[in-house]
């Protein structure tokens, strides 16, 4: 019988169990894998099962009614887009230089993680040329507000986490410190602001009021600036306060908030170049102006 | 496209043509089928009852003047379809000889399920205020139009549903529109370094008219078929008019009846 054991006995050294006791070195080898018992109880099942499952505990039901922005993607911007990212002459182009390296291979690097190996990654992403699996799509917005002064009042953050709240419809999660921060008078675990992801009928409906409503009610704005779209196919775009208040949901009932703050958005999507993420927010609507040049690094 | 190339590379202007697909975008969603508004109510039901419930002492503490006010306007409404409902059962509707109210899963209604907002009664509350609503009041517009009753084919407020097509009668047969253009014009192209699509805006406009606000989606053709290349614009706004020339905005379930079978099996997979 193989009973599987925790610590492998083959260790001459008492420190060597408390570091890396799973693992051996001389062969023959037996890599024992860890396991939390708690995953093979029958009441984690719920939790095991993907978020959009309706028998998963965290389930949300996002296509919840009809959807505009989505239907015109599919309808008309996917079809067009395929076209007019059509190079007759494009190829694969790579991103970053991977140094593999077989881990196994060398006693040093077992237990290594990936990025102390690989350093950084890469500046930009694989460019594959377009097809119809490959169009660019929306994938999630990320929205998130930090309060101020939260040395002075530590109950701030509750002001920025209610103002995702009121205009997402979205329970935002805390943004937390980390590390601590003596100028700014920080500790590890104080709370800054909230952040949301939001996806399906939320994530369209806030993008359709930003770019039906909150643009065209500020006085100076002239289109969201080219540079923006980073090379990994986000967008971040920063409301000021006084966009934040066009909101209906907070112009409706603007003596409630006793100070109001600005907000980051980041739009993600599935576009491997910054000329494509470009592309893709213009044919949903969203206004751009050239500012500077486009962020992209020369090819390998 | 690499017929394209050869073509380009023999420079064959003589027999060269250009199409243009053009079309107006869908301006309305699209009307739901029974099936995917069933599943939308089902969908709606869900998160409805996943919600949590109106927290009534959040919003309206104990001993506020906005409390008093709520309170105020929270007469109980005796919802009679419901009592309709459970009129045949004695027992539930007489018990202790006072009327019970039950909400739509049978039980016994508490203070959540009949929560009226003081805001949504205000109106009612000033008859001034509502008088004033009234004339204000939003009404939407009917998603079938005047061109769509009158079957008016010429114009381009009509199916806002779906997408629509230009479609022009040459040679007693509906096609879409095709342009000749002289020599010099495609090697002013060359020496400016442009590409064909602004060829084909430019010959849309001749033909229809400067009023067209066009805009062509890509430089690259997306059809090659009989020495013409075929390149893809929108209409945002204006009107096609010309008297010489018939033509009829149709979307892609009607093109199938009206155009050449053999030429619209070609086509069929580049529309909406």
């Amino acid at each position: 019988m193989n009973f599987s054991v925790r610590i492998s006995k083959r260790q001459f050294s008492q420190a060597g169990k408390l570091c890396k006791g799973t693992y051996s070195i001389v062969n023959p080898t037996h890599h024992i894998e860890r396991y939390g018992k708690r995953v093979l109880m029958e009441s984690a099942d719920s939790s095991k099962t993907h978020s959009n499952d309706i028998k998963a505990k965290c389930y949300i039901p996002l296509d919840v009614r009809q959807d505009r922005l989505t239907e015109h993607y599919y309808n008309s911007v996917q079809s067009d887009m395929l076209l007019m990212a059509y190079d007759h002459s494009e190829t694969f182009t790579p991103g970053p230089i991977y140094r593999e390296i077989d881990n196994l291979s060398n006693p040093y690097l077992i237990n290594k993680t990936k990025s102390t190996i690989f350093g950084k990654t890469g500046l930009f992403l694989d460019r594959y040329p377009i097809t119809p699996k490959n169009i660019p799509e929306l994938l999630n917005v990320e929205v998130s507000c930090m309060a101020k002064d939260v040395n002075v009042n530590k109950y701030k953050y509750i002001t920025a986490k209610a103002l995702i709240q009121q205009i997402t419809n979205v329970k935002p999660n805390n943004i937390v410190v980390t590390e601590s921060d003596h100028n700014m008078f920080l500790r590890v675990g104080s709370i800054l602001g909230g952040k949301a992801d939001l996806f399906g009928y939320d994530k369209s409906q806030f993008l359709l009021t930003l770019n039906e409503l909150i643009f065209p009610k500020d006085e100076y704005f002239n289109g969201i600036p080219e540079h923006l779209a980073d090379p990994k196919g986000h967008i971040t775009l920063e409301l000021s306060a006084e966009q934040v208040s066009f909101f209906p949901e907070i112009m409706s009932d603007k003596d409630l908030w006793d100070s109001l703050l600005g907000m980051t958005v980041k739009i993600n999507t599935t576009a491997q170049d910054p000329a494509y993420t470009k592309m893709l927010l213009s044919g949903l609507g969203f206004p751009f102006r050239a500012e500077g040049p486009l962020e992209e690094p020369a090819r390998v | 496209m690499l017929k394209c190339t050869k073509l380009l590379q023999n420079s064959v202007y003589k027999d060269l043509q250009i199409g243009s697909i053009l079309k107006r975008i869908p301006i309305i969603t699209k009307s739901l089928t029974p099936y995917e508004k069933e599943y939308y109510e089902y969908k709606q039901g869900l998160y409805n009852r996943m919600a949590l419930d109106f927290p009534k002492d959040y919003y309206y503490p104990p001993g506020t003047m906005k409390t008093m006010e709520f309170e105020n306007v929270q007469k109980p409404k005796a919802n009679m379809e419901l009592l309709n409902k459970y009129a045949k059962k004695d027992e539930l509707l007489f018990k202790d000889n006072k009327t019970v109210e039950y909400n739509e899963s049978g039980r016994e209604k508490t203070d959540c399920d009949h929560v009226v907002l003081v805001e949504d009664i205000k109106n009612e509350l000033n008859d001034e205020s509502s008088k004033k609503n009234k004339e204000n009041e939003v009404t939407f517009n009917s998603r079938i139009t005047k061109a769509d009753k009158e079957n008016d084919v010429t114009k381009l407020d009509r199916s806002l549903e779906n997408d629509l097509y230009l479609i022009v009668k040459s040679q007693g047969k509906w096609v879409f529109p095709t342009f000749k253009n002289s020599e010099d014009s495609y090697k002013q192209l060359v020496d400016d370094n442009k590409s064909l699509d602004l060829l084909s805006v430019d010959n849309l406009k001749q033909l229809g008219g400067e009023n067209m606000q066009l805009w062509s989606i890509s430089k690259t053709p997306c059809k090659f078929l009989k020495n013409t290349f075929y390149f893809k614009s929108i209409i945002f706004s204006g009107e096609f008019k010309n008297d010489k020339v018939e033509h009829k905005w149709l979307n892609k379930n009607e093109l199938k009846d009206v155009m050449d079978p053999e030429y619209y099996k070609e086509m069929e997979y580049l529309l909406n």
